[in-house]
């Protein structure tokens, strides 16, 4: 099995896209579209006009995967990598997809218009007055469900297992220590913790570090001192 | 009995109606007016701030996100009438076509019935409504050969955007999809 993904490094849904295929020990190709050289650019959006990230392309499948979520319910089901990612439970299963979506709605997406915004990204169409109070409020609601949710855990969201929705929440929380600090919420600030001592984030780190280093005036403290100590920049 | 709160918009809340009436799930239906406060309010009191939501009596909170009422849902009927079906690659594909509608078609219908004109919400469907009017060429339903929660989405989302444009010509394949969507016993009650 060759595949290959693309993303955008900065991309919140790129980053968990990343996370989830490195927690299975997944083989893959990564092609930043930053990086892409025009011919390469031009091949992929001729292939994938939507352009939306991230996409990932398998030889044994004839069709894109598009989407950090549908990516790794793919490496599940097709993949062939030994990944607790989802549980084979239906009924836990469903309580992890479930999670995940929360995390996606309730953090991720608020997560990723105030980055975009923050950093100039660009996006494929501008937030109204109506999304930006939506994803206020939803973050705001969010959080502290998910501190709730930690308490008397010292593991993950879903249990003891890292699940697909921790894949979601520890790239949305990086995003959101990049910007401030998570002293409000000490449960997940040791949740996020735990997450860099996993190896497949700390991969990712490394992937997507690169380009953190260009906005490291808007880094919080917190943050670049965790990247230098994880030597990732 | 379960609740289903919904307002009249958006068209998440016109799709939780039609998974109920596709799985012959009883629920009690609560029409809400967001412009009426004391309405808003009540809602408020119970702990809903989003719709649609599904509330459950046995137990707390309620599940508002399309997938998730749909899974719930799932596990009340019998398999064939499942809106997601549980074998690991049948769900895999509706997921995926879940995924792909309501990000690349829903999203940007979605704008639209809010925003007058948005060139890149019409740029983006001009990417990813042709890989669906492909995929329809030679088979009923987006996954395969069952109507499923992506069918629910992409009828109605498609219905809405003939509200705002012309497509029909443009994707012969999509608007016939739209007219057998349409035809169905659980569209009618909409």
């Amino acid at each position: 099995m060759s595949m290959k993904i693309w993303y955008h490094p900065l991309d919140i849904s790129s980053q968990m896209a990343v996370l989830a295929l490195f927690e299975c020990g997944a083989d893959f190709q990564a092609c930043s579209i930053e990086e892409a050289g025009e011919k390469e650019r031009t091949a992929f959006l001729k292939r994938w006009p939507t352009g939306q990230l991230p996409v990932l392309l398998d030889d044994n499948w004839d069709d894109q995967i598009f989407g950090s979520s549908v990516i790794a319910e793919y490496l599940h089901v097709y993949g062939g990598f030994p990944s607790e990612l989802l549980p084979d439970d239906q009924e836990e299963a469903r309580e992890v997809r479930s999670l995940t979506r929360f995390v996606a709605t309730g953090l991720a997406w608020p997560m990723s218009l105030i980055w975009k915004e923050q950093l100039s990204l660009p996006s494929w169409v501008e937030p109204g007055e109506l999304e930006w109070k939506l994803a206020a409020r939803r973050r705001e609601e969010s959080l502290p469900i998910l501190e709730a949710r930690l308490a008397g855990r010292s593991g993950w969201l879903a249990g003891n297992t890292f699940s697909l929705a921790d894949c979601q929440a520890a790239p949305a929380l990086l995003c959101y220590e990049a910007a401030q600090e998570l002293n409000p919420y000490p449960r997940l600030r040791e949740y996020l913790d735990r997450c860099w001592q996993r190896p497949a984030f700390q991969q990712m780190l490394r992937l997507v570090g690169e380009r953190f280093l260009r906005y490291g005036n808007f880094l919080s403290p917190s943050l670049k001192h965790r990247l230098r100590q994880a030597k990732v920049i | 009995m379960m609740k289903l709160w919904y307002a009249a918009q958006p068209a998440s809340t016109r799709i939780a109606r039609l998974m109920c009436y596709e799985m012959e799930v009883e629920v009690e239906e609560c029409l809400v007016d967001l412009e009426n406060e004391n309405h808003r309010q009540s809602l408020l009191a119970i702990g809903i701030n989003k719709l649609p939501a599904l509330q459950i009596q046995e137990a707390p909170g309620y599940f508002s996100l399309l997938p998730d009422i749909a899974e719930y849902l799932g596990t009340l009927v019998s398999p064939e009438r499942r809106l997601i079906p549980w074998d690991s690659e049948g769900g895999f594909e509706v997921r995926r076509w879940i995924y792909y509608v309501g990000n690349l078609v829903g999203t940007p219908i979605g704008l639209l019935e809010l925003r007058e004109e948005d060139s890149d919400c019409r740029k983006l469907l001009s990417g990813s409504l042709p890989a669906l009017e492909a995929r329809l060429t030679d088979q009923e339903y987006m996954a395969g050969d069952r109507f499923s929660l992506a069918d629910c989405a992409l009828g109605v989302y498609l219905a809405a955007y003939r509200a705002k444009a012309k497509w029909e010509s443009e994707y012969p394949q999509l608007a016939a999809y739209l007219r057998r969507f349409q035809l169905r016993t659980a569209v009618r009650r909409l």
